[in-house]
């Protein structure tokens, strides 16, 4: 007679919140969730008041056609920074708590205030002053290739740097321009496929490093506090520790140093069974997490919040509760989290 | 004509997969989006397709192709295309 195998019950899968950055921004991301989720709702008011020109923002996010500047870094990284802390907000009220957090780029940031790292005051004070700073930087912007940091460092021309490793087979190419044209020209003749990323400067930069020092002082080093929930950060790959967290130098050096999500997302799932929740516009981190062998295996999940591009704002509620559903089975959350839609 | 498998053989290499890991009738109507396949990925595919197999998909089309059946539709019926 067979012996019915021991019975193994899954291991509990860690929640991890993950939030995007630069190049993720459309036209009224997020946008169904306002005046319909209360927490959303709240969070994003809470920006629009304390960011300087605010109201400017807000009819921005807003519009149907977005402003031509919509990609420039006053207009995205505020509103990303504010949308990616309303939805990482949204879901603790709802009754998630994450394991873990990990952003890309700016997405880092709220990642960090999640975490108590800074509050959102201070986060959106600090935001405020580092665009004041960026701003001025060499019109540029980021290219995405579809190949490795080997492959395309072979092909880099002078002024181009990797400025991201997202996946394998996908890094963003930062600089300047003319320089960030003519290596998108020298790379589609070499046969390699890129796409230009929504951004109009070279973030992840070196040059980045001279602009803040020609504005050296005008950021203003607000308290830390060592993180609450455990923080990954995309600029070191790997599990971020009390002392760098605290540490001011490590969070002004970001805007000129590459960020390496690809290898701190492989670095996270290694360490065991996760769940992770991208919260944040778009699915583009959701994207690379399902390339993962761990996710494509199913030992890991990865569950995007919001839809994959600009809908209609219903398709924003649907989705967000979607997602909620499919969280509230693995971690047995009873009554299922609700963000009072 | 293009196989199913192929075409996941090359998406799977075009994002960097070291196996393929989507496999078997039950992707044909899944998403790209669900898939992990994002648009850099579906324009790499594009420009291996013509490579490897002379198939010649615009990149404004690939863009509307949602699903593996999309593609293989758009590839295998022509006359679709009318």
């Amino acid at each position: 007679m067979d012996t019915p195998a021991p019975h193994h019950p899954p291991p509990a899968r860690r929640l991890v919140f993950t939030f995007p950055g630069q190049g993720a921004q459309h036209a009224r991301m997020a946008a169904g969730l306002y005046g319909t989720c209360e927490a959303f709702t709240a969070t994003m008011d809470h920006a629009f008041a304390l960011l300087p020109g605010g109201a400017a923002l807000r009819e921005g996010w807003l519009a149907q056609t977005p402003p031509a500047r919509f990609d420039d870094i006053t207009c995205a990284q505020p509103l990303l920074y504010a949308v990616d802390v309303a939805l990482g907000t949204m879901l603790t009220g709802a009754g998630l708590r994450p394991d873990a957090l990990l952003g890309h780029s700016v997405g880092e940031l709220a990642a960090a205030t999640l975490a108590g790292v800074f509050t959102f005051d201070d986060g959106l004070r600090y935001l405020s002053e580092y665009v004041a700073v960026y701003r001025h930087a060499p019109p540029g912007g980021m290219l995405a290739v579809a190949a490795g940091p080997d492959e395309v460092d072979a092909h880099l021309l002078p002024g181009v740097v990797i400025g991201a490793v997202n996946a394998p087979r996908q890094v963003l190419l930062s600089a300047p321009e003319p320089a960030l044209t003519r290596m998108e020209t020298a790379l589609r003749r070499a046969g390699l496929t890129c796409a230009r990323a929504r951004a109009a400067q070279p973030f992840h930069h070196p040059v980045m490093r001279d602009v803040a020092a020609a504005r050296a002082g005008a950021l203003t080093r607000l308290p830390l506090r060592a993180p609450h929930t455990t923080l990954y950060s995309a600029r070191t790959g790997r599990e971020l520790d009390d002392g760098t967290a605290t540490d001011w130098r490590f969070w002004l050096g970001q805007p000129a140093e590459p960020v390496l999500f690809g290898p701190a997302l492989r670095r996270l799932l290694s360490g065991g069974p996760h769940v992770l929740v991208e919260a944040g516009p778009g699915q583009s981190l959701t994207s690379l997490a399902r390339r993962t062998p761990e996710v494509a295996r199913g030992d890991s999940a990865a569950v995007a919040l919001l839809p994959a591009r600009a809908g209609a704002p219903e398709a924003d509620v649907a989705s967000v509760r979607a997602a909620l559903e499919r969280l509230a089975a693995p971690h047995g959350l009873s009554p299922a989290p609700s963000p009072r839609l | 004509m293009l196989s199913l498998d192929q075409l996941l053989q090359i998406l799977g290499e075009c994002s960097g997969d070291e196996q393929v890991t989507a496999q078997g009738e039950d992707v044909l109507d899944r998403e790209f989006d669900a898939l992990g396949y994002d648009s850099l990925v579906l324009l790499e595919t594009s420009a291996q397709l013509k490579h490897r197999h002379d198939i010649d998909i615009p990149e404004d089309v690939i863009r509307d192709l949602k699903t593996p059946r999309a593609v293989l539709e758009y590839v295998n019926v022509p006359a679709s295309r009318d």
